[in-house]
């Protein structure tokens, strides 16, 4: 095998991948860019208005190309479009429908093939970044598990006294994971986890933020103890890295955080 | 006649030919984990899906509707309880149709299988990639219309049958959603009790559909 007929064989298969479809007013190009979900891009050419226009024909807005809908995570599709249609310098226009159409113009024939490699390379980019689950699905998954031992290790040993999910009634934005109320008096828990420091930390700013609330509530005088439990087990958890914040937190509840992996220390407490 | 294309679509074992020909690609391209695209369900169960895709089967609506669809206003859809010759669990046929132009899919599913349709077909819109190592990539291309099915290993795969390898027939049948749901119904073996074909039409007079093929470029200004 010579290099000449690899570069023979790459040239004809890159060629003879482009396809084209004749349609009523425009030219369509089945482009050789893929994508991560398995789709070849294509671009529309049509002359109009003394101009060549090359768009996507409305396909990424219409969802042509069959991504997911992640719709939490819309802004960051948005920044992606908007970066690169700035570095590919594509513009879109809406039709009288609403439908978002993406193109580029030139003014001849020599400027169509580098227009129609820009629009390709604008759609690849933008419906690969429609296909990513930014969600860290290991993090979702640790929080949940935890939450839930946690929620049933209280429900089984204080069964109808604990509220889950619950918020003082004159805070009720502020949800504690759990709050028991025993012989009268309240006990606020909160839960502290997570896959990284970020993750740790973040919980653990949550719940000092909760307790500093809670101490201005008209029940005060009703809360017995402030409470978090730590998920030890959590790759999150590094006690030394976060000392700062944990220190913070000892301020802000009535006992030192009670470990998972010693959560009988609950039942002494409560 | 409602349905007048070449003889051949009419044998129904043609299917098989077509879908033996995917099988015996499953055997030898299994290697590849780009993207994990792999549907899992199918893969763990896939005698059972060749039988709900391979065994005959009664689509029980005569007419289909189409509706506007909730989850899109830019799309009709309608749909037919499908009865196995084998299987008993829920088989719902699904036919959806741009109102801007005329793009069409006709899709079935098994909600007890998996959650996305087990067999497809897609009139308009982009071509798939088969991007298995032993297809040559020029041929990975595979443009609608097409169908879309799965391969043993729960991969997708896109593929034309005879008829959507003639480009005249193919490109009929994409303008005319009926062609499409005939030539759909003997490539997965449904059709009605009588053993002709279900009939698709707009619950909506057909005169607001008004909008060509592509772009309609009076719509839209360019800077």
């Amino acid at each position: 095998m010579s290099n000449q007929e690899i570069i023979e064989k790459i040239k004809s298969s890159f060629c003879n991948l482009t396809n084209f479809k004749v349609r009523q007013n425009a030219l369509e190009v089945i482009t050789a860019y893929s994508t991560i979900n398995s789709k070849f891009v294509s671009v529309f050419i049509t002359l109009t208005n003394n101009k060549i226009v090359i768009t996507d024909s409305g396909w990424i807005d219409q969802n042509y190309y069959e991504t997911p809908l992640y719709d939490e995570f819309e802004f960051i599709v948005n920044r992606i479009t908007t970066a690169f249609k700035s570095s590919f310098n594509v513009k879109s226009t809406l039709d009288k429908e609403g439908v978002e159409y993406y193109y580029k113009t030139c003014e001849n024939l020599e400027q169509i093939p580098s227009a129609v490699f820009d629009l390709s390379n604008f759609i690849v980019g933008v419906v690969n970044a429609f296909c990513i689950q930014y969600k860290d699905e290991k993090e979702e998954k640790e929080r949940e598990t935890f939450r839930r031992d946690a929620n049933d290790y209280l429900k089984v040993n204080y069964s109808d006294m604990v509220k889950l999910r619950s918020a003082l009634d004159d805070f009720q934005s502020i949800k504690f994971n759990a709050i028991i109320n025993k012989s009268s008096k309240l006990y606020l828990l909160t839960y502290v986890t997570g896959s990284t420091q970020t993750y740790f930390e973040n919980d653990l700013r949550k719940s000092i933020v909760n307790f500093e609330i809670a101490v201005k509530s008209k029940y005060q005088d009703l809360i017995k103890e402030r409470l978090t439990i730590i998920n030890d087990k959590s790759e999150g958890y590094l006690p030394e890295k976060s000392a700062f914040i944990f220190e913070l937190l000892k301020e802000k509840t009535t006992r030192e955080p009670v470990k998972w992996t010693e959560k009988e220390r609950i039942l002494e407490l409560i | 006649m409602r349905f007048a294309l070449t003889p051949e679509m009419g044998r129904i074992h043609e299917m098989e030919k077509v879908f033996n020909f995917v099988c015996k690609q499953v055997t030898t391209n299994c290697k590849t984990t780009r993207m994990n695209r792999t549907n899992k369900d199918i893969k763990d169960q896939f005698d059972f899906f060749k039988e709900l895709v391979t065994v005959d089967k009664i689509v029980l609506t005569k007419t289909i509707q189409l509706e506007p669809k909730k989850s899109n206003a830019k799309w009709l859809t309608g749909q037919s309880s499908i009865q196995h010759q084998t299987i008993s669990d829920d088989i719902i046929f699904f036919v959806e149709r741009s109102k801007r132009d005329s793009k069409y899919g006709i899709k079935l599913r098994c909600p007890s299988l998996t959650s996305e349709p087990f067999f497809r077909f897609d009139s308009d819109g982009p071509a798939h990639r088969n991007d298995f190592p032993d297809i040559p990539l020029e041929e990975q291309s595979v443009t609608t219309p097409h169908f879309n099915s799965y391969k043993e290993d729960g991969k997708p795969i896109a593929y034309k049958n005879d008829t959507l390898k003639k480009e005249y027939d193919a490109q009929i049948i994409a303008e005319d959603i009926n062609f499409g749901v005939s030539l759909f119904c003997m490539e997965c073996n449904s059709k009605l009790s009588t053993g002709d074909f279900p009939t698709v039409i707009d619950k909506e007079p057909e005169i607001e559909f008004t909008a060509i093929q592509n772009i309609n470029f009076d719509n839209i200004s360019f800077e």
